[in-house]
């Protein structure tokens, strides 16, 4: 009896132990299937780098050496090309099978002024600390820039796009993906099909939002000489400001409606009695020309908390 | 070619304009689409009574105050507009100029269409990025014409990205329906609006705004999907 009890303990034991090793190596299986991959090589600091990395994500560092070094993972079978000379360099991974690409991680350590150009399709990508230009384009990945770039250029059409920084000059495109904007811009341009719009900050100068039926939310302060406009057929539009900003407004709705909490003045019933339209200024106007101008998105003009 | 593309070449297809590459698809398509074969009989009998026309009209001495009266009157009142306006457009040197227009916006759209074909994304991207810089069109009028010419670039890349689809991510193909979907029906919102009260710059400048996203997010879509 005790001899039976044994011999089916053991057999369950090693049913376990074949049963754990098999599970282990299905887990491991990918991991062991990757590649890695180390690379470096001499960049000005002023240089251009082209990334393309079509699945998985791009990390992108800015550092004070005149070098580029990448580390990352490719899937079994792709390759990894990277090449160039001290004012340009490019690097690719190429997958092994077009059709059902394998996802790449780059980490990337770039010059911190270079100009970077980044494409990828469902790829994320990550940029923090380059101060240089950058141009993002995804399909579907999400896109986060931390720092301060002279330029970003930011493109996306279903992901989003997340900047935080003051870049003088900024542009971020996006259809059904939601941009959010912490910072201060001299220049700032933000448009969306269906995807919320969401700014909030320091000191704006002059700033473009447009989306189709994304609601925009626009908090911050508006530089004296600046121009404002914000356009949506059907989105909300709500615009926060600083108490005693000295500005114009200009507010259209076709069919909507406008709720103005910036001071006394009530909107007027639009053109053939339909809409609303607003036309005010705010601490002896003059200043910040702001024009607002919606089909049907309800507008809410108020002060920042 | 799709049919959307292939609308918009009906006109040089029935004035004989459109070359041998051209004509034959779009003859294959006439064939078997019964919404163009209708438009191209429709387009034979405009241009069959047109025939009919004298080559030249003189307008009248009053023309010109005419239509300004016309349009000052479209700025009164909406109620009366759609038949000042419609009888506006069926004054026949009205029709005439309009006629002519359409035959240049016809060839010149026609001619961006197949240099398209041929010498690529360029140039729908620099006539895209032309008209996403220019200034809003001033009127009802000026509108009309420019927005033939965002119906042309929009035809030209759906073209475009018609051949790109395959190379697309189906969920990402869905979600850019979706938008261009979302845009369409804000475009005809706009439009509706537009035709009751044309004289609102305002809705002038959401409706350019609105093709401008669109002509946009196409060409941003097409040149995304293609190599680096």
């Amino acid at each position: 009896m005790g001899v039976e009890v044994r011999a089916t303990a053991w057999t369950a034991l090693r049913r376990g132990c074949v049963a754990g090793a098999a599970a282990i190596l299905f887990v491991a299986s990918p991991a062991l299937a990757q590649k890695k991959v180390e690379r470096k090589i001499p960049l000005g600091m002023e240089g251009a780098i082209r990334i393309v990395n079509m699945v998985g994500t791009v990390v992108v560092h800015g550092w004070n050496k005149d070098t580029v070094m990448v580390r990352g993972t490719l899937g079994a079978g792709d390759q990894f090309f990277m090449g160039g000379g001290y004012t340009g360099a490019k690097m690719f991974v190429e997958s092994a099978n077009e059709r059902d690409p394998k996802p790449a991680r780059l980490e990337v350590w770039v010059p911190a002024r270079v100009r970077l150009w980044v494409k990828t399709a469902t790829a994320n990508i990550d940029v923090s600390g380059v101060d240089g230009g950058l141009d993002l384009y995804v399909v579907s990945g999400t896109i986060d820039v931390t720092g301060n770039p002279r330029e970003l250029n930011a493109e996306a059409i279903d992901g989003d796009i997340h900047i935080t920084g003051s870049p003088p000059w900024v542009r971020a495109k996006s259809a059904s993906g939601t941009i959010i904007f912490r910072g201060a811009s001299s220049d700032a341009a933000f448009s969306t099909v269906s995807g919320a719009v969401k700014v909030e900050g320091g000191l704006f100068e002059r700033s473009k939002v447009e989306t189709v039926t994304g609601n925009i939310n626009f908090s911050g302060s508006l530089d004296r000489s600046g121009s404002f406009d914000f356009d949506t057929h059907s989105g909300t539009i709500d615009i926060a400001i600083p108490d005693k900003t000295p500005a114009t407004f200009s507010v259209v709705t076709i069919a909507g409606t406008i709720t103005n909490n910036l001071s006394k003045n009530s909107p007027i019933p639009g053109r053939f009695g339909r809409g609303a339209e607003l036309t005010m200024e705010t601490n002896s106007g003059g200043g910040a020309k702001v024009s607002v101008r919606t089909f049907k998105g309800p507008v809410t003009l108020r002060r920042m908390k | 070619m799709t049919h959307e593309v292939i609308r918009h070449l009906l006109d040089d297809y029935v004035t004989g304009e459109l070359t041998e590459d051209a004509r034959a698809p779009v003859a294959e398509h006439i064939a078997t689409c019964a919404i163009c074969a209708a438009e191209v009989e429709s387009l034979k009998g405009i241009l069959a009574q047109a025939a009919g026309l004298p080559k030249a009209i003189d307008p009248p001495a009053e023309a010109w105050l005419n239509i300004r009266a016309a349009i000052e009157r479209d700025k009164e009142a909406v109620a009366t507009h759609q038949t000042l306006s419609e009888s506006f457009w069926r004054r026949p040197y009205v029709l005439a100029a309009a006629a002519v227009l359409v035959a240049i916006l016809s060839s010149g759209g026609t001619a961006l269409y197949l240099n398209s074909r041929n010498t690529d994304l360029a140039v729908v991207r620099a006539t895209t990025r032309d008209a996403a810089n220019g200034a809003t069109p001033a009127n009802f009028v000026a509108f009309t014409i420019e927005e033939n010419t965002y119906l042309r670039n929009v035809a030209v890349l759906q073209d475009l990205l018609d051949q790109q689809e395959a190379s697309l991510a189906p969920e990402t193909v869905a979600q850019l329906k979706t938008s261009l979907r979302t845009i369409d029906e804000a475009i005809l919102e706009a439009r509706n609006a537009l035709a009751r009260d044309p004289a609102n710059k305002d809705l002038i400048e959401m409706l350019s705004g609105s093709y401008r996203q669109k002509m946009d997010l196409m060409r941003r879509t097409a040149e995304m999907t293609r190599g680096s």
